[in-house]
């Protein structure tokens, strides 16, 4: 007998009856089943929950980085260039996808004046900030008077950061 | 034209350059307080704000309101308030001493520093009211 939930019965049944995992291919009790299904079925919401959330995370990160087009410029306070716009958009999207439910809404995206983005994160007394333009890019964070930077970080470095902003 | 006196117990005020830099719960970025090459070491505020609309103190094309700030508390930052010389408006002064922008990890702390120097913020209600209807 064939269920329509992912396994095949092999003979009566009983929390002892062997049936066939679909997924894995394995001879499994029926107990032993019903354990594996509930966990996948937790994983699956686990997985759907995190990409909800990183969903949303981009949908409002994107929406504020879209703000920086909106805004009003003058020859004393210039607009993002298209490099340090994409660039920062770019960055932020694989970083969202990377870090799902982890990844912090920034509190200011902003335009530095002069052609490059400022991302200002505050979380629990903790500053994260990213600043890249065409001239520089760097990170600067801070927490309890205890500061640094890093000089044209990399992805991986603003991953490590994020991460850092949410310990506790 | 006489240039305004700096009180020590007095407020100066910081143009809004970008509606981000204020978030609606009143929040500055610290944007706001860090310099950039094309300021030349020099922060610019003003001694007295009279914005309108479509009048700027500062004669800015593009101003957002005012960010509020303590003078004494700029001042225990060791940091000097003075009128700025070259400008034609009596109201401009600037804020000496801050960290240059190639120093950026003295100029971010120095702007956390600074924004504890902030008594409120003034956003022009014309100009956000625009925005929102965007």
């Amino acid at each position: 007998m064939t269920s329509n939930a992912g396994f095949k019965f092999n003979n009566s049944l009983s929390g002892n009856s062997i049936v066939t995992d679909f997924d894995t291919g394995q001879s499994v009790t029926l107990e032993e089943l019903a354990h594996r299904t509930a966990e996948r079925e937790i994983q699956r919401k686990v997985i759907s929950l995190n990409e909800s959330l990183r969903d949303e995370n981009w949908r409002i990160i994107e929406s504020k980085l879209d703000t920086l087009l909106d805004e009003e410029y003058d020859e004393d306070f210039l607009p993002p260039t298209d490099f340090a716009f994409s660039s920062v958009k770019k960055l932020l999207l694989s970083i969202n996808n990377f870090l799902g439910y982890e990844m912090s809404i920034p509190a200011f995206i902003v335009p530095d004046g002069e052609g490059g983005v400022r991302i200002e994160w505050k979380v629990n007394n903790k500053h994260l900030r990213l600043a890249l333009s065409e001239k520089r890019m760097y990170l600067y964070f801070e927490h309890n008077s205890k500061y640094n930077g890093i000089p044209d970080f990399n992805a991986e470095q603003l991953v490590e950061k994020l991460r850092w902003l949410n310990q506790k | 034209m006489p240039k305004a006196s700096i009180s020590d117990n007095g407020i100066v005020y910081r143009a809004i350059r970008s509606s981000g830099w204020i978030d609606e719960n009143n929040n500055v970025a610290l944007a706001a307080f860090v310099l950039r090459e094309s300021d030349k070491g020099e922060l610019s505020i003003l001694l007295k704000a009279n914005c309108v609309l479509r009048i700027c103190s500062a004669g800015l094309k593009s101003c957002w309101g005012e960010i509020l700030l303590n003078v004494e508390k700029v001042k225990k930052l060791n940091l000097e308030i003075k009128p700025a010389p070259l400008s034609h408006s009596p109201d401009h002064a600037v804020i000496l001493n801050l960290p240059l922008p190639e120093n950026f990890i003295e100029a971010e702390r120095m702007a956390t520093l600074l924004v504890d120097s902030v008594e409120s913020v003034h956003k022009k209600p014309e100009k956000y009211g625009q925005k929102l209807q965007l």
